[in-house]
């Protein structure tokens, strides 16, 4: 193309882009987050959706060739004109867009000739008019691809903006009356006073501990953090808090949760009877020591994919019996993370026949949580939004068809098996080995010592010390077993399955890459390949790995991501709010080693997410949803902060780390469609150790909108209902927390005042006014007086009268939500 | 009716800036008329929160140019419909999956005669991998049935001794083969498209609730798990919380923590909660725009009285024996469905505006051995759902209640091959199919509409999702197009703008 033809197609561009503000802005006062953050959103929908669609049915007849009824469809002017029977596409008035009837067939107009549209692009031609029809000239010019795509992946694919290679741009240049605190506000105010908003002002220094602690914890801060706080009058107060924050092992136990939410983490297996998964704890940990540990996420990763073979490295030159404790440690934890496959769906009565569709849920999980694309749907199809195909899909299904998942149970085979030993196989021999030699020593005793007919107490003692050894020897294991992940023997490539039917062989293609990521082929037929795919999804030029991550940190600060479809960075995905910030957080965690506590530290200390969460009327008019960030979005605590914050203030938490979930012994199992696998586990640790099941859920965490171990839960949807309030009025749980709270202040101190300033302090984190210390008094005595008058014994009258003020301060708005 | 001068609307459907719900507490009014609105307000308020209250009065400054967000309150309390209503409330049916009409309530002679045959029109299939063209004429038999002798298959015997009572239209059509496409048509009013509120909760935006004790709009979902497009299927998507449906559990106890401790049983619970409220209000008003904060407000009031409310609504010991059985309850096959039928009937008996039962995934979504698993889901269902129409008659309550049953698609003419006649089934049809409906001004005994002689498209008076809105809020006295709700700006109505009428041709 010729330098002045470009120039004038970006003319083109430009003169269209401006064109489409201003008829947003006349049709319906939009908002800014619309017409900025949607519109190129919408660009991006008619790129994938409309454009192919008008090039193969429309434009062969109404274009620049021929235009039938003297309607082109080629360009948004002559779309607008329309031809002889009127506008073709009407901004104002949607429904009345005549293109939409003639697809219809409504009104006596019956486009395209021949087959009709289908529902899906009948749909997206609706969607698009109504979201105002945004259009990129020149249609015809650009590729003729299908209606919804696959096929080869064109070259305008390649160049969606998540495909990009991560930038480093420099933060913009602000007004220096503006006082920044780090570079992320300079994009976030550059962005707002762009539109002609600004940011609110810092929160109170009690808003900001309470944020502060929950956003990282999922913990309330105590009365001692506060006065600490309060009492560091120096700059970098919130800063040492952020740190101590980080340091502390309630850290994991947050933002482990967060991941587990991504990769559906569960303690069953979701088959037909729900099998249970007593060794996927390990996995749960490892997660929670990860965080804890500031792993390098790409190393983290990389262990989750391919742990087992990464521990068979760390051993391979060394001889079994020299190996250290911290070698044996460190190998312990690579087999633990491979409990990331394990951990996929299983399906079905017989498990194996439905492994077709484990693999699936594995690919999709992958694919979802670390590159933000929706890879599952190309089981079936080439992808029809994003540049995914079959082939693709089938690379990554052989390398997970070559991997040895381990088997749960199930209903038609009752016993779990291809556990694997969490030490070197040599070990595991020489262990075993030493066991068994030990046991028949101890055995051989015993027979030897019941064989002598004595009658005395020293042998009758013997006797039991023996079999009290024995007994024990037999219920040792000489090694820790994983619920994870080893190669198979023969690794191979898979067979397409024609429209996803296992039984439908198609070609068989090579493991391999993405073709969208490089579509790298094995070094060597002989490995599965999952060691090759956990360096392809981390190696610094995939995009999408940093992005993902750095938007799913950002997300748990703000409430939404960036990109605010955060397991979808793909065509169908929102369009980020702040490219550019994106890409400059992407930066600096790779420059920081993969340092996910180095994100946490950035954003907490910015002044964007230290505003408070004031209301400002005018402002939400123009962005309601606070999208370009003018303030802080209040929230609701998390089904796990509810629980957790509860026995928290109450003095009831049971803060024990980790924890196995006592199930029934593997011999009693003999669960079935029709008695499946269900229990519920009492417990006073923190949620993130509830044992969690797929069929059924939960009871607290599903009430309180816990997230579905089914699927990979980007984002949490919050409900509202009666049901809630009903067990917050009345759940056993709800009222031992008030009288645990009741009983911890009037244990310290014999003051009423005390004790009100106290319960608030713990609850609240703040001090009660004198209005609602008086309302308290107030409440406390009336209320014991209609105790005594419905017939309450009088010796704990006013114990009764504080636990129940103790739960009106534990389930108020105040409390369950963070602002 | 008045109307509001700057819209021109019926004033009482303009959100109005004026507080309404029971317990709250004017903001803006005089000191003596806070005082008589808290000793009067409906619910009461005991002395203790009063004297609370009251005891801040002058602490409490009424926010200045209170942003006008807040004026954008929205309540449950009743409202004025447009026109005379006919219907009061509803129960939904919904049947997941795709009822293959051509087997149940649309026989097709010429189908059965050219069996086998290729059909030579045009056909829209889901599946093309295994699409014949191959005729497939339903192997059940029809029959006259009722004094109105309406045509219905016999594996839906129960419909046929309701069929004078029905209005069973045979053109529902939503142009769409795919079942998420075309039950958010349904619900939602535009197909395909997420995010938008159920028809439902356009109900309750217009009309309100009549009932203060138990949710306005409640879903009873199956023991076996959600159905397809799971909690979307009871969003109020783009309206507030306080408008989504509320899910029983399936199974009993179905809802969960309705009794306190037993000391705390009457005053004291009243007092506890009375204060909660208090103090939730002074929080909420510091958050002029948070819906959620005000939803959990409402959420504690309704859960207050649903205590003794759904204890009662929930306890189906109390029907008759004949009632009972009559809903099949004393069979296998029928129990867990009429008992939720039973169920609905005894909330909307409550004041219940909305009822949806669902089903788990789809059980009607017969790709294949339709010869085996049309009549199970039909012994499962056909009973229930013919004695729920039964039962709101003998009781006088079908005048003013719609009972709806219906899919959000129907089945194709052709056989979807499978290898064998036994294992065959029908693929997804969108053009045409059968829904009905019963009570609340429906014109029993009829049918309107049909499919083409072979049963794939609606030939005669098409039907849409937004015809089938627009009549069913029209029933509810309610002006579709006048039933505005303003998001973001914008000006939406439940079709969406979409093309809809009403089928008045229906209405008795």
């Amino acid at each position: 193309m010729s330098v002045s033809g470009m120039s004038a197609r970006w003319r083109a561009a430009e003169r269209c882009c401006v064109a489409l503000v201003i008829v947003m802005v006349l049709v319906s006062e939009r908002t800014i987050a619309a017409q900025d953050a949607e519109t190129a959103g919408r660009v991006a929908f008619f790129e994938s959706r409309v454009r192919p669609l008008l090039l193969e049915r429309c434009i062969k007849c109404h274009g620049p060739k021929k235009s039938e009824a003297g309607l082109r469809l080629d360009s948004l002017a002559t779309a607008l004109k329309g031809g002889d029977s009127g506008p073709a596409i009407d901004r104002l008035k949607p429904e009345a867009s005549l293109l939409l009837k003639a697809v219809r067939h409504e009104d006596g107009l019956e486009m395209p000739p021949g087959k009709t549209l289908d529902a899906v692009d009948m749909a997206a031609l609706t969607k698009w008019i109504h979201d105002g029809a945004a259009w990129r000239e020149p249609l015809v010019a650009a590729s003729n691809g299908p209606a919804v795509r696959g096929g080869p992946i064109t070259k305008e694919e390649r160049n969606f903006w998540s495909l990009q290679p991560v930038t480093d741009p420099q933060p913009p240049e602000v007004d220096d009356r503006i006082s920044v605190r780090n570079d992320i506000d300079r994009f976030v105010i550059a962005r707002l006073r762009a539109v002609g908003l600004t940011w609110r002002p810092r929160a109170d220094k009690r808003t900001l501990l309470r944020r502060v602690t929950f956003d990282l914890t999922g913990l309330p801060p105590t009365p001692a953090d506060l006065d600490a706080f309060v009492a560091d009058e120096s700059p970098d107060a919130l800063a040492t808090v952020v740190d101590r924050l980080l340091a502390s092992k309630t850290y994991g136990e947050r933002w482990g949760r967060h991941w587990l939410d991504v990769v559906r983490y569960s303690d069953t297996a979701g088959e037909t009877a729900d099998y249970p998964t007593p060794l996927a704890y390990r996995y749960r940990n490892w997660v929670i020591d990860a965080f804890n540990a500031d792993m390098p996420y790409d190393e983290f990763i990389r262990e989750q994919i391919a742990g087992d073979l990464l521990a068979k490295q760390l051993v391979a030159d060394s001889d079994s019996q020299d190996l250290s404790d911290e070698t044996l440690r460190q190998y312990q934890r690579l087999m633990e993370a491979t409990g990331f496959i394990a951990v996929s769906r299983r399906f079905g009565f017989d498990v194996e026949n439905y492994h077709h569709l484990t693999i699936q849920d594995t690919i999709d999980t992958l694919g979802q949580s670390v590159l933000g694309l929706t890879l599952g749907c190309a089981r079936c199809h080439d992808h029809k939004y994003d540049p995914v195909n079959v082939a693709d899909y089938y690379g990554w299904y052989g390398i997970f068809e070559s991997t040895r998942y381990s088997f749960p149970g199930s209903e038609q085979k009752k016993r779990p098996y291809d556990l694997f030993p969490d030490v070197p196989e040599a070990v595991a021999a020489a262990r075993k080995t030493d066991h068994d030699r030990q046991l028949a020593e101890v055995t051989n005793q015993l027979e030897e010592a019941l064989k002598l007919k004595e009658e005395s107490s020293d042998h009758s003692q013997r006797i039991a010390e023996l079999t009290a050894k024995r007994d024990a020897l037999n219920r040792a294991t000489p090694y820790g077993q994983i619920y994870g992940a080893l190669d198979r023997d023969a690794p191979a490539d898979a067979f397409i399955q024609i429209r996803g039917e296992v039984s439908k062989r198609g070609d068989q293609v090579p493991r391999r890459n993405l073709e969208i990521l490089g579509a790298d082929a094995l070094p060597d037929s002989g490995v599965s390949g999952r060691l090759q795919l956990a360096k392809w999804l981390t190696r610094p030029s995939n995009p999408l790995t940093p992005r993902v991550m750095v938007n799913r940190i950002w997300q748990h600060h703000f409430g939404r991501g960036i990109v605010g479809t955060e397991n979808d960075f793909g065509t169908r995905g929102d369009a980020p709010t702040h490219p550019q910030l994106l890409d400059w957080l992407a930066s600096r965690f790779v420059e920081s080693g993969w340092s996910v506590k180095t994100i946490h530290r950035l954003i907490l200390n910015s002044a964007t997410w230290q505003q408070s969460n004031e209301f400002d009327a005018a402002t939400a008019e123009r962005d309601p949803g606070a999208r370009l960030l003018w303030r802080m979005n209040p929230r609701r605590l998390s089904a796990e902060e509810i629980r957790d914050a509860m026995l928290f203030v109450s003095g009831d938490l049971d803060a024990t780390m980790g924890g196995e979930h006592p199930f029934p012994p593997v011999e009693q199992w003999g669960y079935t469609q029709h008695n499946p696998f269900y229990a519920v586990y009492p417990s006073k640790r923190r949620s993130i150790y509830l044992m969690q099941q797929r069929l059924k859920r939960h009871p607290f965490l599903a009430l309180f909108d816990g997230a579905d171990p089914n699927v990979s839960t980007a984002h949490r949807e919050l409900t509202t209902v009666p049901t809630q309030s009903l067990f917050l009025m009345n759940n056993e749980f709800v009222h031992e927390r008030a009288v645990s709270l009741a009983l911890r202040v009037l244990k310290e101190s014999a003051s009423d005042a005390e004790r009100i300033r106290s319960l608030f302090r713990i609850t609240l984190s703040r001090l009660a006014s004198a209005e609602e210390e008086s309302g308290t008094l107030a409440f406390l005595s009336e209320y014991q007086s209609a105790l005594r008058e419905s017939g309450a014994a009088e010796t704990d009258l006013e114990q009764k009268a504080w636990a129940a003020f103790a739960r009106t301060l534990l389930t108020r708005n105040e409390f369950l939500f963070v602002d | 009716m008045g109307k509001d001068e700057t819209t021109g609307r019926p004033s009482h459907l303009v959100p109005q800036p004026v507080p309404h719900s029971a317990l709250r507490i004017p903001q803006s009014s005089s000191a003596s008329a806070r005082r008589e609105f808290l000793r009067t307000g409906s619910l009461g308020l005991g002395t203790l929160a009063l004297s609370w209250l009251l005891a801040q009065e002058e602490a409490q400054a009424v926010p200045k140019n209170a942003p006008k967000a807040e004026q954008m309150r929205f309540d449950l309390l009743p409202k004025q419909p447009h026109f005379e209503p006919r219907a009061k409330a509803m129960i939904s049916l919904f049947q997941h999956g795709g009822p293959s009409h051509m087997d149940l309530t649309d026989p097709k002679p010429e189908l059965s005669k050219f069996s086998g045959t290729d059909y030579s029109g045009d056909v829209q299939y889901s599946f093309a991998n295994n699409a014949s063209k191959k005729l497939f004429g339903t192997p059940w038999k029809f029959r006259n049935y009722g004094q109105c002798g309406t045509e219905l298959s016999e594996l839906l015997p129960h419909l046929g001794e309701i069929a004078d009572d029905i209005c069973l239209v045979r053109s529902m059509h939503t142009g769409a083969n795919g079942h998420e496409v075309s039950i958010r048509f349904f619900h939602g009013g535009i197909p395909g498209v997420l995010g938008r509120p159920h028809y439902a909760s356009w109900l309750l935006y217009g009309l309100g609730s009549s009932t203060e004790n138990l949710p306005a709009y409640m879903v009873l979902t199956d023991p076996g798990g959600h159905p397809v497009d799971g909690a979307s299927n009871w969003s109020s998507g783009f309206m507030p919380p306080l408008f989504q449906g509320t899910v029983l559990r399936p199974k009993e106890p179905r809802i969960l923590n309705l009794d306190p401790p037993p000391y705390l049983q009457g005053e004291p619970q009243r007092q506890n909660l009375e204060l909660l409220q208090v103090l939730n209000r002074r929080h909420a008003a510091k958050f002029p725009d948070e819906a959620d904060l005000e939803a959990r407000i409402a959420s504690y009031e309704l859960a207050a009285r649903m205590q003794t409310a759904a204890q009662e609504a929930l306890n189906i010991s109390q029907e008759t024996q004949a009632t009972q059985k009559l809903y099949g309850l004393d069979q296998d096959a029928t129990r867990e469905y009429g008992t939720r039928c039973l169920i609905a009937r005894r909330l909307v008996e409550r004041g219940v505006r909305f009822v949806q039962l669902f089903l788990a995934g789809q059980p009607w979504d017969n790709h294949s051995n339709l010869g085996t698993a049309l009549p199970a889901i039909c012994k499962r269902t056909d009973q229930p759902s013919a004695a729920l129409v039964t039962d709101l008659k003998q009781r006088g309550m079908l005048d003013d209640v719609v009972v709806h049953w219906g899919g959000e698609i129907g089945r194709l003419p052709v056989t979807q091959d499978q290898g064998g006649p036994e294992k065959n089934g029908r693929d997804h049809n969108g053009q045409g199919f059968s829904n009905w409906f019963a009570g609340g001004g429906f014109k029993p005994g009829i049918v309107y509409g049909a499919t083409d002689e072979f049963g794939h498209r609606a030939v005669e008076n098409v039907v849409t999702p937004n015809d089938y809105q627009a009549t069913l809020f029209r029933l509810f006295g309610l002006d579709w197009q006048q039933l505005i709700y303003q998001h973001n700006g914008q000006e939406q109505i439940v079709t969406a703008g979409r093309p809809a009428r009403v089928v008045e041709e229906i209405f008795a």
